[in-house]
This record gives C-alpha cells, structure tokens and sequence, in this order.
C-alpha cells in the first residue's frame, strides 16, 4: 500500500522533470509563444524579458497616413550599428519603391504583404512568428522591428561590434609561407577557409552550443575525403554540447575527447588557416567558434603533432631533417633529465671516463642527490616558464633576467647545483620548445616527472617500465574511434610518407585522397 | 548471502596504480649511492702480498672543486676480494669498480697463475669485460704512483696507452679481460699481455708481452714478434716493419688464410698471408721485388720461430686451434693443447704487394 501511494506521485515528478528539461533545452526553437497582433503586449513582454539591462533600445515609431500606425524597434545598443535608424527608414522605403508608391501612405496591412511574400528589400530582413525567437535575435545583436497590427517581427543582421583585424600568427610562426591567422569572428574565419578550399564538397555545418551563451559553433570537413563513419561518430559527441555553454574552441576538445585524464592531447589546435585547410585535405573535421581564434583539427594523431606548416613549405631535405631534429628534441625533452639521474646513480660505467671525472668534479660539493637536483632545477625552470606567460609583457623581460641568473649562475656558485645539471634542465627546456604544436610541449612537461622518479628507484630498468606504461597507454589511446598511433602502430607503410620523413610534394600530392576511406577503420 | 566484490572501477583503475607503487617499494633504492660519493678506480693493480697472498693497489680520482687528485689506495688480503674489501675501509666514498679500466699483475702472479683472479674479475660483476689486462716488474704500488702526475692531468692516460682510437700500437698486446677470461676456459686459444714498466721520460714503458697459457706465464715476446702475432690476428694499424737495411714498410693491409687438414692424427695447416705495403723510407736503391721478396722471406722466418717456440710452450697464440674445431671432435678439441698442436705441421706463405711506393723507387 505504502508503495503504492508512494509510487505514483514520483513517477509524477519524473514526468514534470522529464517535461521541463525537454521544455529547456528547446526553447530556442520548437516551443510556440506567437507574437501578438497587439504591439503593447509585445513590448511588455520584451520589457520583462530584458529588464534590468541598461543597454537595450526600445525605439518607437509611427508611420502611415497621418503618422496614425505605431511600429517599434528594439535592439542592444552595445552590439548594433549606430546608424539604426534607417531601419525603419529602409523597411518603408522598400514598400515605397516596389509596392505603395511615393508617400507616406504604407499601411500594416501593406509592410505584412510585402514580406510575407518575401519582397525585394534593401537590407536582409526575416520574418519571426515567434517571440522567443525574438528574444534569441535580439541578443545575438540583430535588430528588430515589431508593428501593430502584425504577428510577427522583421529582424534585421545589424551588428557590428569591433573585432581584430586579421594579423600574422602570434603562436605558430614561419619564416616561409601565409602569414595571416584567424581572428574573434566566425564568419570570417569561415571565409578565410573558404578562400582556400573553392568547391562545394567543402561543408560546413552549423550547431549553436546551448546555455547562456548560444555561441555558434561551425565545423566544416570535405566530403569525399572524410571518414563517413569518423564523422558520424564525431556528430554524435558533438551533440552534447547542445546544453553546455562553449567559449572557447578547447571546450569541444575537452567535450569530445576520448581520454580525459591522458597527458596526449587529442585534438590538434591551430590559429593558421592554410593549416587548417591542410588537415581537412587530410580528412580532418575542423571545429571553429564563434568568438575565438582557434581552430580544432580532430582527430589530431601523435605524429602530426610533429608537423608543421613550414615543412611543406621548404624543401623534401631540410624539411625531413628538420622533422627528424624534433624528434630527437621530443625525446630530449622527455628523457633528458630521468637519463642523467640513471647514469649517475645507477650506471656510472656507461659514462665516457673523461666525462665521468667531468662529472665527479661538477657535482663535488652538491648537497642534494642527483634526483632531487634535477627535480629542484626542473622546478625552478617551470616556475620561470609560468610566471613568464602570465606576466604581462614589459615585465616578462625582467622574469628572463632573474631567471637566467637564479637558473643558471648563481645556483651554480651557490652551490645548490651542478653546471652539468644546469645543462642538462636549459637543453630540455630548449628542446621542449622546439617542438611545433604547444599542447604535446606540456604533456611532455608532465611526463618528464615521472620518468625522473622511475629512473631515481630503478635506473634504465624503471625507464623502460615508465616507458612501456607510456607506450601502453599510446597503443591503447583511441581519438574519434582512430588509434592514436597510427600510422606507426598498426603500421601502414604506405602511410609513412609524411612522418619520418617528408616526401617530395610531388609524391605526397598525387596520392589519392580518398585513400583514406580504406584506412583508420574504426576499432570497436 | 552476498559475495563481497571489488568494484569493477576499483580492479581496472586503483589495483594497477597500487601495484605499480608496490614496485617502487621493493626497489631498495635507498642503497644507491649518488655519482660523488662513489670512489671510481680507473687502475687496480694486482701483486703479491709481503704478508698476505695479495696486495691490491687501486689509482683513484678524488673529485675537488676544480681539478680532481689522484690517489693510490692499497691493502693486503687472502684473496682479491678480501684485499678490495681492506681498501674500502680506508676509503671514505663506496668503491666501485664499474669504471675500472686497466687491471696490471706483477709477473710473479702470472708466473703463479691468474686464472682465479680472472674469474674473480668476471663473477665480481663489477669490472668490465672490455677493460685491458697487462703486466709489469715494477711494483705495483710504486707504478701507480708514480704514474699519479700524468693520471692528474688526464684521467684516461692509461687507457689511452692500450686504446686502438688514441695510442697504441701493434707492437703492444691489447688484450682485455673477456679474451682472457675466455682463454681460461678454451683449449685453443691463448693471450697475451703486455709488460709495462715505470718509464724514465715516458709515464709507462713498454717492454714486451707474456705469452700466458693455462693461466700462467710460459714465454715472452719482444715488441718485434709482437707486431708479427697481431698482424697475424689482424691488428695491423700503423705497423710498420723493417725490411733488413734496406726499407721500411707501413703496413695497409693483412688478410690470412688458413687451410687444415688432418692426416693420420697429425694435424696440418697452411698459412698464406697476403700483406698489402706501402713504402715509407729507402736506404740505397732496393728494387720493389727485392723489397717484397725480402719482406716475405722475413715475414714466413719469424712466424715459423715463433709457432715453433709456442709449440714448445703448447700456447696456441695464433689461434690455430679454432680452424680444427670443424675436424675435430669436442672431446678431441679438449686434447688440442696437449696432444695435437705439439705435433702440428705448419707452412706459410707470405705473399707482399706494394700499393704504394711514392717517389722512393724508380719503376
């Protein structure tokens, strides 16, 4: 009986939620609150659902025969042109010029006649029937014009706010090669793109994220050359972010990525245009948003993080080498530190004689053991890096000095840390720079830790281990369905053209693109 | 009744992490010593004791803040180890091995035999295999020391002494501890070991090798039948020989070949040994086939008296057992030494070309 009685109004409760959230999360676009013929209750409504703001405009007008039709404008004044006004001016005028004729004989009757039989009008203008949909156009800066005696709305696109121009790249730089980058504005980052990608199977498709923010998102892909059942996968994540609010193109990166807690990013994310443009030739899905620069290239596989625009830019031989001195800085970067405290502490006869007296006479005096010297430098330096970003930039010169001396001279005469050290922690910072795509730079920086404490307990022996739980965790790490490894593992030789080393352009260019469709299947 | 369960997160996230720390626990990394409280001797020295079996001498490079001071540690034990082990007590950093480089036995020990110390070497695991054996008169402790100046100014002198890539020559045996170790379990392979003495101007002098077999010094070559035995197992690099009076060759190339054959239980071998010269000096005007004919002459006398005297000594210094292994049994192969080698018939052929004679001979 308790049960029962119990029962019945939970699953009530379930219902009401169920109807709610539904009743949330499409509001913008199913649920039905018509405009009213009657222009005073619109406005009350608008009142209401903008009160407390300082900056919207409600602009009233009149029109017609003897002024005798009131119409009202409404808009944000901090995101509209200031040139408002001929708003009104144009709707009329465009009544004048195809239907009324001269004057100021325009009724209500005439402006809903007109645009509902889409005629020819001055300035873009749609018709809205409803006023949440109202509402939405309001705030993403469009300006609307209600009349009375119509139940519907004009909205017109009117917003202008100051954006960057668009400037060379700060974050990837080249010496050969475009040097423009995307800017705050998604349309014209889609144009950029589109500048560089002339065909129709160049999509874009179009979500608004959900939320406060409604930020428009675009990805764009081209079709024949992407992975159909990649795409389907990667529409499905991006489904969610339907009720999450995105500022930044890194929230899709975290919203669609396989692994959250792997130090590998996987995405890779670029502010450069022809880069993007490469990776969708490639078959990426490239992910813009509105009010931010960065463009996601998904899925982003461990060896293009080791590519740079540049390298199809010069030639097959310096651009191969040049991949090659990366990887080797990849591995400098990592290993460095956790090889120095192998070799002094566990295999001192790995050391050439001349070195080891090198070495004897440079840490004589040295109080800490070689590991938590190295963790101590490595400490220092990643406290330099950190403050360095965040400083603004007329100070950050002044971090580079006290940093170049606590870091490099003083320790050493301090006594606090060995010359070699001091080597060792610059090469590895120096090494890690050198690396093109920033976001594998820092899983390299948290990588490095552990390895260093492996190699403290078990010298070459607790390397090995680390290393084989990172190669593990690279062989089983999965991006949009993709292993993350490949081409190297499962190999596809065929695929190797562009990671050891660069092939001449005339090769990588003539190999067909739809290559792909055969390659990177999905592994369940 | 309800099983209790580890939950499925708990097995496939926590326990993997647990283990893996586990690791770190049984490490014993508390035992490392860091890189500057180790003593790392580079030379040890190996001789008998005045009171006890063995007086271990070890050169070490103490670090300081700016230039590094050698040391020579010794002490007297039962055995090697013990005697290191005495070593260790006075030395306050932990001594380690792991960078020995050159391990030096009084000749009395050898005339003993080093096979012991040699497996001492191996088991110890702490010295390298590819670190160089050698021998000397002098004593040990008065060696090291007074070889302490030159060490100071570079760590690596003694190494380089026996280095093919800083300054040795074929006229001084480089043998390392491996080859010897290797001898002391093989019926047909012998080594050497070059005799270095306290030089007047030099830091060593060299004077010598002894032909060690079955652990113990049977013979002693000069440097000139040493240079001979190396160009035989083809380590020729910057020989130079001397053609009677009247040339002097640099040798460029040295390829032997060995055929063996075994007739009624005595076992045949017939060397040819193609030298590739070039001419460095002249004195008078020898004539290229003079020179070559000459040289060969020379090259099949030396080698024929030494094998003849290693015969004597059952030492197969040139390692001419190996190429019978394919006829022989193992068992037969144990009698190498004994039994077939003294009866060996051996003939050589030395065959020489001139590849370079520069402006020294008229054609």
């Amino acid at each position: 009986m308790t049960n029962n009685s119990t029962g019945t109004p939970q699953s009530e409760t379930n219902k009401a939620i169920g109807t709610m959230s539904t009743e949330t999360v499409s509001s913008g676009q199913n649920t039905q609150l018509p405009i009213s013929e009657q222009l005073s209750d619109n406005i009350e409504y608008l009142e209401k659902t903008f009160a407390g703001s300082s900056d919207i405009v409600f602009k009233h007008w009149n029109y017609g025969p003897e002024l005798q039709y009131t119409a009202c404008s409404v808009y944000y004044e901090s995101l509209v042109q200031e040139d408002t006004e001929n708003y009104m001016k144009i709707t009329l005028q465009d009544l004048v010029m195809h239907e009324v004729g001269p004057g100021m004989e325009a009724t209500p009757q005439d402006i809903r006649g007109f645009f509902e039989h889409d005629g020819v009008s001055g300035k873009k203008a749609s018709v809205i029937t409803d006023l949440l949909q109202l509402v939405d156009h309001i705030s993403n800066g469009r300006l609307i014009i209600v009349f009375e005696g119509w139940n519907k709305g004009l909205s017109y696109k009117a917003q202008s706010v100051e954006t960057r121009q668009v400037s060379e790249s700060v974050n990837e730089s080249v010496v050969q090669g475009p040097r423009e980058s995307t800017v705050e504005n998604l349309q014209k980052n889609l144009g950029l793109l589109r500048l560089r990608l002339k065909t129709p199977k160049f999509k874009i498709e179009m979500i608004t994220a959900g939320g406060e923010t409604k930020t428009a998102v675009a990805y764009g892909y081209i079709e024949d050359v992407v992975d159909k059942e990649m795409l389907a996968e990667f529409k499905n994540r991006i489904a969610q972010i339907a009720d999450l609010e995105v500022l930044e193109t890194s929230y899709i990166e975290q919203i669609i990525e396989d692994s959250t807690y792997s130090p590998f990013p996987q995405h890779r994310y670029t502010e450069r245009t022809d880069m993007a443009v490469a990776g969708m030739l490639e078959g990426k899905i490239a992910v813009l948003v509105q009010g931010t620069g960065g463009i996601l290239l998904c899925p982003g596989l461990f060896t293009e993080f080791f590519q740079s625009s540049e390298d199809y830019y010069q030639r097959t031989v310096n651009s191969t080498l040049i991949r090659w001195l990366r990887i080797v800085a990849f591995l400098i970067a990592l290993t460095l530190p956790s090889v120095y405290i192998a070799l002094s502490t566990f295999h001192p006869e790995l050391i050439p004689t001349v070195l080891l007296l090198a070495v004897l006479n440079a840490r004589e005096g040295i109080p800490l053991p070689a590991f938590f010297e190295a963790l101590l430098m490595e400490f220092f330096f990643e406290l330099m890096r950190e403050a360095g970003v965040r400083l603004p930039r007329p100070v950050g010169s002044a971090v580079s000095i006290v940093g170049a001396l606590v870091i490099g001279d003083a320790a050493i005469s301090a006594g606090i840390a060995s010359p070699i050290m001091v080597i060792v922690v610059a090469l590895t910072g120096i090494a890690s720079f050198s690396i093109p795509q920033y976001n594998i730079a820092i899983s390299l920086r948290i990588l490095r830790f552990p390895l260093m404490i492996s190699a403290a307990v078990m010298g070459g022996f607790g390397m090995m281990i680390c290393f084989l739980f990172i190669l593990l965790h690279l062989c089983k790490l999965r991006t949009l369905g993709q292993p993350y490894l490949a081409p190297l593992a499962p190999l596809r030789l065929s695929e190797l053209r562009d990671v050891l080393i660069r092939v001449p352009l005339k090769t990588l260019l003539r190999s067909p693109r739809d290559l792909h469709k055969h390659k990177h299947k999905p592994v369940k | 009744m309800r099983r209790l369960r580890i939950s499925r997160s708990f097995r496939t996230r926590c326990l993997p992490v647990m283990l893996v720390t586990l690791i770190f626990a049984v490490t014993g990394c508390g035992e490392i010593k860091d890189i500057n409280h180790r003593a790392l001797p580079i030379v040890m020295g190996i001789a008998p004791g005045d009171e006890k079996e063995f007086r271990v001498a070890l050169q070490i490079p103490l670090p300081g803040q700016q230039q590094y001071t050698v040391r020579t540690v010794s002490a007297e034990g039962e055995t090697v180890s013990q005697a290191i082990q005495r070593v260790q007590t006075n030395v306050e950093n932990h001594l380690d091995l792991l960078h020995l480089k050159l391990i030096i036995f009084h000749l009395d020990l050898i005339k003993d035999g080093i096979n012991e110390e040699l497996e001492y070497a191996i088991r110890s695991r702490q010295i390298a295999p590819k670190s160089y054996i050698a021998a000397t008169e002098s004593d040990i402790v008065k060696l090291l020391n007074s070889t302490k100046e030159r060490v100071e100014q570079d760590g690596t002198t003694f190494y380089n002494f026996f280095s093919q890539t800083a300054g040795w020559t074929p006229d001084i045996s480089n043998t390392q501890l491996w080859e010897a170790y290797r001898a002391v379990h093989s019926s047909s392979q012998d080594y050497m070991a070059a005799i270095v003495g306290i030089g007047d101007d030099e830091m060593l002098e060299s004077r010598g090798s002894a032909v060690i077999a079955g652990g113990k010094m049977v013979d002693r070559l000069d440097s000139e039948e040493m240079l001979l035995v190396n160009i035989f197992n083809n380590k020729f690099q910057g020989a130079v020989i001397q053609v009677l009076e009247k040339a002097s060759v640099m040798v460029i190339g040295a390829k032997v070949r060995n055929v063996v054959s075994i007739k009624s239980g005595v076992p045949k071998l017939h060397s040819k040994l193609t030298l590739t010269v070039s001419i460095e000096e002249t004195k008078g005007e020898p004539s290229p086939g003079e020179i070559r004919h000459q040289l060969n002459e020379e090259m099949e006398g030396r080698f024929m008296m030494i094998l003849n005297r290693m015969k004597k000594h059952e030492a197969d210094l040139f390692h001419i057992g190996q190429h019978f292994r394919r006829i022989l049994t193992p068992d037969e192969m144990k009698k190498w030494r004994s039994e077939y080698y003294p009866q060996l018939e051996a003939s050589i052929e030395v065959e020489t070309l001139i590849r370079n004679t520069g402006d020294l001979i008229d054609q």
